[in-house]
């Protein structure tokens, strides 16, 4: 039978993740009108340093000694690490901290990396370049087994494990959703600001934008860096709560999630990733469930993508603007309303 | 006495494979005046521009404003130093407002710092003084009671207009017009011009004109130059320049 409790928690923690991730997405695809299809490499960036750092970070705070190689021996001491935390809390946060930083930062610095390609190179090149690029990561990943145990994959300690039993299910919620609050709010607060404004100046008509003082480089590489270290923060939060990290986990399909999330939601309205990603979370998890009892001819894996796919074209074929459509967005709109003229009063509405 | 010019060029070239769009092009832009390129079609006046406003790199030559060399600057250098350009095909920016398409042209750069913006509202206010400069722009245009509207909702009339507002929301020194009344009915037209004479006497904006509707615009500009096949054929005051043969030839013959 599922468990209704561990099924919510999921959900949860998931929408958290995927939020930080579309929210990312939005602010450089939705408002800046780059078409990241690298993201799952910044995601994996943040897994990764998770998966590279918190196991070593453990064992020597908690002064094992490692024997053995990374790649067999990581799943063991993350274990033993995770005990260790389970009764010295202020370690595992301070563990989490670290990595969660050092993600961030790593995150950005490739943001910034990328930018060089997304500032010289046209749309589908650079769709191509950045697909490239996080397969590249991936694959090293894979191959290079000190790094994060290779096909092995790494073992990523309990951070949470000093919270009473049961409640540290809620606890990676409240983790995953209170950093997908803050990622959303600052897509919402700079999509609102006069600093969006001049990001959808730059998508709408870069030449009319650089025409009136926008430096388009500086605009691309601030916002790369401050996406890409969303999505890195987006992959901690998972890699934590999955509790292991595989780099074969992190292929191009990721990428192509969040896009249909946010295409499906609405690009360029920060209300759109609220609810494409609800949309996808809740019919992934709603056939995952269905799995159980319908029969399919064939893998019942690939059902869901089938599915997905045909959901992406019917949006772009009859709502290509998605189900919350873009629209202007006044900075401080409250404060001036149409009379019925169609002049501009101001403090007329509440 | 005349002053010093405030935007030169010199000798600049330009080819678009084997055609000689620009060829030798020498101006001068003296400062509060009124400037005009005419010439017929081809003959090279938006390239000009284009150089000008920093859309098109030269293939020799150079660009002199105030004294400097602004041959290489990227457009948003330019517009740093004053030199704002519209577009002879208008390119709004599609899903703002107007309003919020001349807020963009701003040069108070509430814009620049995303840390700034999150980390506090002092922008608000200061947005608050940008709005009601913008109304003041939009009404002298009168295209005001489309504040709200999309600007790919607008008339290609209306789009004009609204490059041209976001022109003069960014405080140029010299401004560059690709065609400002074009597709314009010729009452606004008549007004726009008057509104940039006005400009020009109020407080010494320098105006550089691609225009060719001249039937309307030739009684209100200082200076003009004639191009044909990518050179100056003449140059002077609007008289001296329609009286010239070569220019009579150049719009008559083939």
């Amino acid at each position: 039978m599922i468990n209704l409790f561990l099924l919510l928690v999921d959900i949860g923690t998931m929408y958290g993740v995927f939020l930080i991730l579309s929210a990312s997405m939005e602010l450089e695809y939705g408002e800046l009108g780059i078409p990241n299809f690298g993201k799952v490499m910044f995601f994996a960036a943040g897994a990764f340093a998770v998966g590279a750092l918190a196991v070593r970070l453990g064992t020597w705070l908690a002064g094992i000694q490692w024997q053995g190689e990374f790649k067999t021996k990581s799943i063991l001491y993350s274990t033993a690490v995770s005990n260790y935390f389970a009764t010295h809390p202020l370690q595992a946060l301070l563990v989490f901290a670290v990595t969660l930083v050092v993600a961030a930062v790593f995150g950005a610095i490739l943001g910034i990396v990328a930018s060089y390609p997304a500032i010289r190179l046209r749309e589908d090149y650079l769709a191509i370049t950045l697909i490239a690029a996080g397969e590249l990561f991936r694959i090293f990943g894979r191959n290079y087994d000190p790094f994060i145990g290779g096909t092995m994959g790494v073992g990523v300690p309990d951070i949470l494990a000093w919270m009473p039993p049961g409640t540290k299910e809620a606890g990676y919620i409240a983790l995953s959703l209170s950093f997908a609050a803050a990622s959303w709010l600052i897509l919402y607060r700079l999509s609102t600001s006069p600093f969006g404004r001049a990001l959808r100046a730059i998508r709408d008509e870069e030449l009319a934008a650089a025409t009136l003082g926008k430096d388009i480089v500086k605009y691309r590489m601030k916002v790369l860096a401050l996406g890409s270290a969303m999505a890195a923060v987006a992959g901690v939060i998972y890699a934590y709560y999955m509790g292991s990290v595989l780099a074969d986990d992190f292929n191009p399909l990721k990428t192509f999630l969040v896009v249909l999330m946010v295409v499906l939601g609405g690009s360029g309205n920060p209300y759109g990733t609220l609810v494409g990603v609800a949309v996808y979370i809740f019919l992934d998890r709603t056939l995952a469930l269905l799995k159980h009892y319908i029969i399919l001819p064939f893998d019942i894996n690939y059902a869901a993508m089938l599915f997905f796919g045909v959901i992406l074209l019917l949006v772009l074929m009859y709502r290509p603007e998605g189900i919350i459509p873009e629209r202007p967005l006044l900075t401080i709109r409250a404060k001036f309303c149409r009379t019925k003229e169609g002049k501009l009063e101001k403090r007329l509405c509440k | 006495m005349v002053d010093d010019p405030l935007l030169r060029t010199v000798d600049l070239e330009k080819h678009f494979g084997g055609v000689k769009a620009l060829d030798g092009v020498s101006i001068e832009v003296e400062p509060a005046k009124v400037t005009m390129l005419i010439g017929p079609n081809g003959s090279g006046k938006t390239t000009l521009i284009n150089v000008v406003g920093g859309a098109l790199r030269p293939d020799g030559g150079k660009v002199l404003y105030r004294d400097e060399d602004i041959t290489y600057l990227p457009p948003h250098e330019r517009y740093r130093r004053g030199i704002v350009r519209t577009f002879q095909v208008p390119k709004p920016f599609r899903s703002l407002s107007v309003l919020e398409n001349l807020l963009v042209a701003s040069r108070a750069g509430l814009d620049t710092s995303a840390a700034k913006i999150l980390l506090s509202t002092d922008w608000a206010k200061k947005e608050e003084e940008l709005i009601e400069k913008a109304f003041r722009i939009l009404e002298l245009l009168n295209i005001d009671h489309l504040w709200d509207t999309r600007a790919d909702q607008l008339s290609g009339g209306q789009m004009k207009l609204l490059e041209m507002g976001r022109a003069l929301m960014s405080e140029p020194s010299l401004l560059l017009l690709d065609e400002p009344v074009a597709g314009v009915n010729p009452t606004l037209a008549h007004d726009i011009m008057s509104h940039i004479v006005k400009l020009r006497d109020e407080i010494g904006l320098t105006f550089l004109i691609v225009e060719h509707r001249l039937d309307i615009t030739l009684q209100y500009v200082d200076r003009v130059y004639a191009m044909h096949q990518g050179r100056v054929i003449s140059h002077g005051t609007p008289e001296e320049v329609m009286s010239d043969p070569k220019v009579v030839e150049a719009y008559l013959g083939d």
